[in-house]
């Protein structure tokens, strides 16, 4: 598979390129944008959807969930003396729900940065354009023409252009 | 907060000056640095020493006695996990604020959150004597069929500071990632690869800035929610006893200001340091200094009012129990370390941070300094006035540290400064995307 990689001195130059390839019927997925600092465009060219959020609740409840049922299982099995107090009672035991309720959160949140981000994840080796320090670099994968395509990216703003092969 | 001067860099700043700038500074290390590193390490290898011996020869080798059973083991504790909540403190509320000035001090106060939970959470190690039974409080099961007693703030102790020590190592590594894939690209053998490997495979798309992004904003919210919880459970262990003077229900709040408001003088005292002896001075200006005086001297004023309501109350209840522990706090034997303790936290800060004229970065560190020794005599007039005077007169006793608690605690201290000056030369101390993206945004 070949890559092309354009290099825009501003980002909304390369977040007008892709409206124009997604227009042009590439699909945003075959897209990537590369540089040294986040690209804050409103709205984000290539905003992905995330479920982050929804991974670090759900982490949240399993380890809150199942430390709390430790917990009440443990001490209904083997009652410690309490003087008269309930065995079981959120008061006593609250702040254990509360603090691995937020483990489950920290953990669900870094599992879905690793998944999301793609950072350990086995996927094919894609070609990494140098970044410069200024500026952003478009990648589009597996474009039918890359040499139209090139001039196009060009045309639109490009200070740089080169088609690249994958690493594998 | 006052506003960053928009002439913050010099002409030829960028994202490759700023990199070379802050990287070239983690190269080489100069004498005073290497002597730093020995001193810190003597003291802590002299502070190793005193823990073996005070494990091969028992907890009576320590000035511990009934009826202190809590002495200086545990006002450190108290004092580290207190200084821990710089990093929360500023970093995810000044990122969940959206304010711009905190990003040259972001890196540095986390790193301040995981050396000092780090150093505190080895405190009830060392209290418990023998720590090589530090697993009994782990909940697992066994053949005994015992189990650790959920029920005891000692354990909350124990799952609160576990949880807030992962969060803030991993609060501190996530915006690392980035830094640690330009160090990788810029070193060579080994350290090229460790560094390589502990960015993750960091390319810089933009799928990766979306989902770090994204998750340093989450881990604000939470890391927030932990901080705050850590030091009432701190607190708790104090207040769930009914013990005078601990039992009242101000504590928790009251641990937390005073844990926010050591976070931050520790926080100054660092970056003080670090402009000065690395050259930080392009990065961490005046106005850093002042903003963060600003709330410091918010914290003096809460903590006063705060010291003020308790001790009033105390007094107007003039319960025979607790006007004993009040009397010998303020007057007697503690009388000194109580009036040091309120010159420190609050008419110090007041003067110095109050009057604008006053306020440098010199008169800030000083400031902080205060604040620290203040705090860390709060800290001590806590835990053992109200045990030393338990309700029967007759078990009335008094507390001196021996050389082992006093070895100890002067190695915290050295392992803090030792910790941060080996940061200093393996991380860059100020996060080199953010405070390029800081200058872009302006």
């Amino acid at each position: 598979m070949e890559y092309v990689h354009a290099e825009f001195s501003r980002g909304e130059d390369a977040a007008a390129a892709i409206r124009d390839l997604a227009a042009a019927g590439i699909s945003k997925s075959a897209m990537e944008l590369y540089s040294l600092r986040p690209v804050e465009l409103d709205p984000a060219p290539l905003a992905r959807r995330s479920r982050m959020s929804l991974a670090a609740v759900l982490s949240a409840i399993t380890v809150g969930g199942g430390a709390t049922a430790l917990v009440y299982w443990a001490q209904r099995d083997y009652p410690l003396i309490t003087g008269g107090m309930p065995i079981n009672s959120g008061w006593a035991t609250g702040v254990v729900t509360f603090e691995t309720t937020m483990a489950g959160a920290v953990m669900g949140i870094f599992a879905a940065l690793l998944w999301e981000s793609g950072l350990l994840r086995g996927r094919k080796r894609v070609p990494v354009p140098v970044l410069p320090d200024r500026g952003v670099v478009l990648q589009v994968a597996g474009a039918p023409d890359t040499a139209g395509l090139a001039e196009s990216l060009r045309a639109a703003g490009a200070v740089a252009v080169e088609v690249v092969g994958a690493e594998d | 907060m006052d506003a960053i001067p928009t002439t913050a860099l010099t002409p030829d700043s960028g994202h490759a000056s700023v990199r070379a700038d802050l990287l070239g500074r983690m190269r080489g290390a100069s004498g005073p640095y290497l002597a730093g590193v020995a001193v810190c390490g003597m003291i802590v290898a002299w502070a190793l020493f005193a823990w073996g011996y005070q494990i091969v020869n028992g907890f009576g080798s320590t000035g511990v006695r009934r009826p202190v059973y809590w002495g200086f083991y545990i006002v450190n504790f108290v004092f580290w996990i207190g200084i821990s909540h710089a990093g929360t403190l500023i970093s995810a509320i000044l990122r969940l604020t959206g304010a711009e000035w905190r990003k040259p001090v972001t890196r540095a106060a986390e790193a301040i959150t995981v050396f000092c939970l780090m150093i505190g959470g080895l405190f009830p190690l060392i209290h418990i004597s023998r720590p090589w039974f530090f697993y009994w409080m782990l909940p697992y099961p066994n053949e005994r069929l015992l189990w650790p007693n959920f029920r005891s703030p000692l354990f909350w102790d124990l799952t609160a500071i576990l949880t807030y020590l992962s969060g803030s190592v991993i609060y501190l590594y996530l915006p690392l990632i980035p830094d640690l894939a330009e160090l990788a690209n810029h070193s060579k053998g080994a350290k090229r690869r460790i560094y390589r490997a502990l960015s993750l495979g960091w390319t810089g798309s933009d799928r990766q800035w979306q989902a770090l992004e994204r998750s340093m904003k989450l881990m604000a919210v939470v890391i927030l929610a932990i901080a705050v919880s850590v030091h009432s459970v701190v607190a708790y262990d104090f207040s769930m006893s009914v013990m005078p003077t601990w039992h009242n229900t101000i504590f928790a709040p009251y641990f937390v200001v005073g844990a926010i408001f050591s976070g931050i003088a520790a926080l100054v005292l660092v970056m003080a340091a670090l402009r000065k002896m690395m050259g930080l001075e392009r990065y961490l200006r005046e106005v850093h200094f002042v903003n963060l005086s600003k709330l410091l001297l918010l914290m003096s004023l809460i903590w006063g009012y705060f010291t003020f309501s308790e001790h009033l109350t105390t007094w107007y209840g003039n319960l025979p129990s607790e006007i004993r522990v009040f009397q010998i706090r303020e007057h007697g034997l503690f009388g000194m370390l109580f009036w040091t303790m309120v010159a420190c936290n609050f008419v110090i800060p007041f003067v110095l941070l109050g009057i604008s004229k006053l306020r440098s970065i010199p008169t800030i560190a000083v400031s902080s300094a205060a604040v620290l020794v203040g705090m860390w005599l709060e800290r001590f007039l806590i835990v053992v006035p109200t045990l030393s005077t338990p309700p029967l007169a007759a078990a009335w006793g008094s507390y001196a540290p021996s050389w082992i608690e006093l070895s100890i605690t002067a190695g915290t201290f050295a392992a803090m400064v030792l910790l941060y000056l080996l940061f200093v030369k393996a991380f860059p101390i100020i996060a080199i995307w953010e405070y390029d993206d800081g200058v872009r945004a302006r």
